[in-house]
């Protein structure tokens, strides 16, 4: 079918080659619309007469049924005037209702602003509040470390000497190390600038203490077996020589003379000492605190 | 000369009666009011060129309101109706303005 278009054209395809397409498909609409803006049957009709030889009067007037629909147009017209007069109230009532809603929503839009505004100066000043608190806390938080370190509440390391002490060899009651006699080797070694003192990992603060229950030494409230190793944190070149020359330093060497303890010393670059044990305290109570009820009811630990 | 009585006439019983229109019609009575106004402009230009027909007159007005009327109705049932509404009002108003204009250079031969 295609080969015999393409290739010998046949005499039917010859009017539509040289067809024009009609004049209403061609024009723009809005030149269409334009140029028949007269019903084109006024002159159908008048040509049809002319044809027939109808020689009518030039100007047809109109009869009964033009004026019927003229006057329905007159009727159609007034009612509608008359139903948008009858809106017109309505509307009016509506958009006043309208005008009053935006009007309060407005006035709502307004006081949320004004809350958002009062809402986040508010949140602007806890946040500042917030941080001054943490600052507070962080430097409370570094004066209890401080406290902790200078009290003996904290593990602590530094160079220092590791003194061991035992009993006089042999089975003999009179030379065993007792609790005084370590805590005149303590109290020499404070003397002399130690730091920080421990018996067998039992570190020495002002609430512990060094007690004999019979034979045994007890070092805060633990008993603790010969040798005893106490290690002291301080300054190792001249912590030794400082305890020869306190008074009680003398006295605990007077001791290890006496009784014959065995006695060693050595300097040690980095010792290690653990925090002594928190003691609840019964009686101590915070100045500023409440006696009763309060945060330091069971009592506070240093 | 009829035809404005006949317009005037219609108005005023329009006015005394004023009947209520259904909601069912709001859409639709603008609609053929103006499809009216252009069928009666056409009637005017046809009237000053001497080709008036009482027939073509009374045909043209029934067939624009109709199909004016249905046009709007069948939009409204496609939830197109104002944008329909209009259209019609667009084509309908570019035809009353060129028939006034030629009804204008009728009258005042300008």
């Amino acid at each position: 079918m295609a080969d015999t278009r393409t290739g010998t054209p046949t005499a039917s395809d010859e009017p539509d080659a040289g067809r024009r397409l009609p004049e209403h498909v061609t024009t723009p609409l809005l030149t269409l619309i334009t140029a028949r803006s007269m019903d084109e049957d006024y002159a159908h009709v008048a040509q049809k007469r002319a044809f027939a030889g109808d020689a009518r009067p030039r100007a047809v007037r109109p009869h009964w049924s033009s004026f019927l629909a003229i006057a329905a147009l007159g009727v159609m017209a007034a009612v509608v005037a008359v139903q948008t007069d009858r809106e017109a109230p309505a509307n009016e009532l509506s958009r006043a209702a309208l005008v009053q809603q935006i009007d309060t929503r407005s006035d709502d839009v307004r006081a949320l602003q004004a809350d958002v505004a009062r809402l986040t100066r508010f949140n602007a000043s806890v946040a500042s509040n917030s941080t001054r608190t943490q600052t507070e806390l962080g430097d409370a938080e570094t004066r209890v470390r401080r406290a902790e370190l200078t009290t003996g509440f904290s593990a602590v390391h530094g160079p220092g000497v590791r003194i061991t002490v035992d009993n006089r060899p042999g089975d003999e009651v009179d030379g065993e190390v007792l609790d005084e006699d370590l805590a005149t080797l303590v109290d020499g070694l404070f003397e002399a600038g130690a730091e920080a003192v421990a018996i067998n990992d039992q570190r020495i603060n002002a609430l512990g203490g060094i007690r004999n229950t019979n034979r045994a030494v007890h070092v805060n409230g633990r008993p603790v077996n010969a040798p005893y190793t106490v290690s002291a944190i301080g300054d190792p070149r001249t912590l030794q020589a400082r305890l020869v020359e306190t008074y009680q330093g003398q006295q605990w060497f007077g001791r290890v003379n006496n009784f014959g303890f065995v006695y060693e010393a050595e300097n040690v670059d980095d010792i290690r000492l653990p925090a002594a044990p928190e003691r609840v305290l019964r009686d101590v109570i915070e100045l500023d605190a409440e006696p009763y009820g309060g945060p330091a009811q069971e009592g506070s630990s240093p | 000369m009829i035809a404005a009585l006949g317009l005037l006439l219609g108005i005023i019983a329009g006015l005394v009666f004023a009947p209520d229109v259904p909601l069912s019609l709001q859409n639709y009575l603008p609609i053929a009011v103006v499809a009216a106004l252009d069928a009666v402009f056409g009637a005017l230009r046809a009237y000053l060129d001497g080709i008036f027909d009482d027939k073509v007159f009374v045909v043209s007005f029934v067939s624009n309101v109709v199909v004016a009327a249905a046009i709007v109705y069948l939009g409204d049932q496609l939830g197109v109706g104002s944008q329909l509404s209009t259209g019609v009002v667009v084509v309908l108003g570019i035809r009353i303005f060129s028939n006034v204009a030629a009804i204008r250079r009728h009258v005042f031969h300008a």
